[in-house]
């Protein structure tokens, strides 16, 4: 099959200027020199099968891409964001998503290869055109559907949401303003982006935020949600979404004194629920159960930080683990995607070259540190 | 298959972390010459050993990285492209997910070139057996087993090889031991008469 030089050289541009990057900055990073890059762009220049690999692996992407006319990545996603979102996104936070990106797929990848592919068999249905409505009924089947009582309060909802197909990731961004982002990749499915600088608790309402637009908004590709007040429907529905998905209003009514509150009852209630105690008061408001006065009064209760658990860095860890595992998550490297690799790996399904990459790490001496962390040995004998 | 070390194809296609095993020892390396042995690379496999930005460099790293660079300029492990054809071989798409993009290079050209594809990976080399072969995938420990049961290598070689090869954190140091055994009884063998070594 001959390549389409003109096509080729139109997508290597698209990337770089995606990742808003000079010919010169590619050139340095990939060892190819810019008349040669240049000419690629152009469709004047034929690339050799290396140049092809040491682009897709600089560019996070599968090198089929190049070949072929196939959607093989998020590619026309990521356009779509950063042409929409062009300002509000740095250069590093677009690293931030195509990394993201790259995970997602190796993720599902991965699940296939291993039969451990969540069903997707969650759906739901919009009737009417009422948007909190559906946020809310949207939230109650979810609760139902994985076998929530009222009472009882998801502790680990990344894992909740992986359960259901989702690829769930946090990563630490450069915008603070950015507190989530949700993708529709081409193969892997939804995808959704949690921005780890925020608090604890704040993620875990970004997650179930994103997880409303992959349930509600299937016909979007991407959406970015912003920490600002936002009148949008879809951000307000993906907003009553998480309310109702994290503090149902029955449970809210079960609460003692609803109308009486002080310092510590909103921290204790808050902590209770693993929400901050912002998102509480206005849960509670809109439930009716508070008044203005008393919603503002909650609101200012902060949770000390160490009060917070993350599911995803249990205190069971020993410190070093805890700390090691705090910079891999930040990177966008659960403990679920790692295992995962990991166990790719152990089953002789990827070397080790292949976990590296998986991995985002560039040496043996990383690898071989994370091996030892998950308690894993690489294999170099019969 | 337990890997034989009276054959040893002397043609190698290396990958990234077999290069650097193979430079790890310098009495090695030069040994593995003097008995005729070529390795080479591809374009890409020389980028990630020498160009790809890497967030930490280490004392060991860099002294990998100049001895390559040294014998590159000396003729050794040149560096070879690929074709984009070598790429779109049904083989390599389907393992493109499984293996490293060092890897498939290596192995496409090593398959294109008839040559043998050196990794030190024990998943790299079942899934590079199902591409070119089992005889057409080789090791580091192979080529230190071979060189012993050629008689290159003498006894008192085998700490010094290990010394250097793990004075600079390479991993090999149980195979080397074990491939050193087997070289020795294949070679008690051979001189038994058991089996006879055809030349490869």
């Amino acid at each position: 099959m001959a390549l389409d030089l003109q096509l080729f050289g139109d997508k290597l541009k698209r990337y770089r200027e995606q990742l808003q990057l000079s010919l010169g900055e590619v050139s340095q990073a990939t060892g190819i020199g810019e008349a040669a890059l240049a000419a690629f762009e152009n469709g004047a220049g034929s690339p050799t099968g290396d140049d092809v690999l040491i682009l897709a692996d600089f560019y996070k992407c599968d090198y089929k891409f190049f070949l072929s006319n196939e959607r093989w990545t998020a590619f026309e996603q990521t356009d779509t964001l950063f042409r929409r979102f062009g300002d509000e996104v740095s250069r590093q936070d677009r690293w931030a998503v195509l990394e993201v990106l790259f995970l997602a797929d190796v993720e599902f990848y991965l699940q296939s290869t291993l039969g451990k592919a969540p069903p997707r068999s969650f759906t739901f249905q919009k009737i009417g055109g009422y948007f909190k409505a559906h946020g809310e009924q949207a939230a109650a089947a979810l609760r139902t559907y994985l076998g929530y009582a009222d009472h009882q309060v998801p502790l680990n909802i990344y894992q909740d949401f992986r359960a259901l197909g989702m690829h769930v990731f946090r990563r630490r961004l450069d915008n603070s303003n950015i507190s989530g982002v949700y993708v529709r990749h081409p193969v892997a499915g939804p995808c959704i982006l949690v921005n780890y600088s925020e608090d604890v608790y704040r993620q875990r309402f970004t997650a179930a935020h994103e997880a409303a637009h992959a349930i509600l908004d299937q016909d979007e590709d991407v959406i970015v949600s912003f920490t600002r007040a936002n009148t949008d429907l879809r951000e307000v529905r993906a907003n009553t979404f998480a309310s109702h998905y994290l503090m149902p209003p029955a449970f809210l009514q079960r609460i003692p004194d609803p109308g009486q509150w002080d310092s510590a009852k909103a921290m204790h209630w808050a902590n209770a629920l693993k929400v901050s105690t912002e998102a509480l008061s206005i849960a509670l408001s809109q439930a009716g159960l508070i008044d203005h006065e008393t919603e503002q009064v909650i609101r200012t209760v902060r949770v000390p930080r160490e009060a917070k658990e993350d599911p995803e860095l249990p205190e069971t860890l020993s410190p070093r683990a805890r700390a090691r595992k705090e910079e891999l998550l930040k990177r966008g490297l659960s403990d679920y995607y790692v295992s995962l690799c990991f166990e790719a790996y152990r089953e002789r399904l990827v070397s080790a070259a292949r976990l590296a990459e998986m991995l985002l790490v560039d040496g043996d001496t990383e690898l071989r540190e994370l091996a030892e962390l998950y308690g894993e040995v690489l294999q170099y004998g019969d | 298959m337990a890997i034989d070390p009276s054959h040893f194809h002397t043609l190698n296609v290396a990958d990234t972390c077999a290069m650097w095993n193979v430079l790890s020892s310098k009495l090695l390396y030069q040994t593995a010459c003097s008995a005729g042995c070529v390795f080479s690379c591809t374009a890409f496999v020389a980028y990630e050993c020498l160009l790809k930005p890497r967030k930490e460099m280490s004392s060991e790293d860099e002294e990998l990285q100049t001895r390559l660079r040294r014998e590159q300029e000396n003729g050794r492990f040149q560096r070879y492209h690929l074709d984009i054809d070598d790429l779109l071989e049904v083989e390599i798409l389907e393992k493109r997910k499984n293996l490293g993009k060092g890897e498939l290079s290596s192995i496409a050209f090593a398959k294109r070139t008839q040559q043998a594809f050196h990794t030190d990976d024990t998943s790299a080399r079942k899934l590079a057996s199902q591409v070119i072969g089992e005889r057409h995938v080789q090791t580091t420990p192979h080529l230190f087993g071979w060189l012993y049961f050629r008689q290159l290598l003498g006894d008192s070689d085998k700490e010094t090889i290990i010394d250097e090869h793990t004075s600079l954190k390479r991993p090999l140091r149980p195979y080397f031991e074990e491939m050193y055994c087997r070289a020795l009884h294949y070679r008690l063998m051979a001189n038994s008469g058991a089996y006879r070594v055809i030349e490869t």
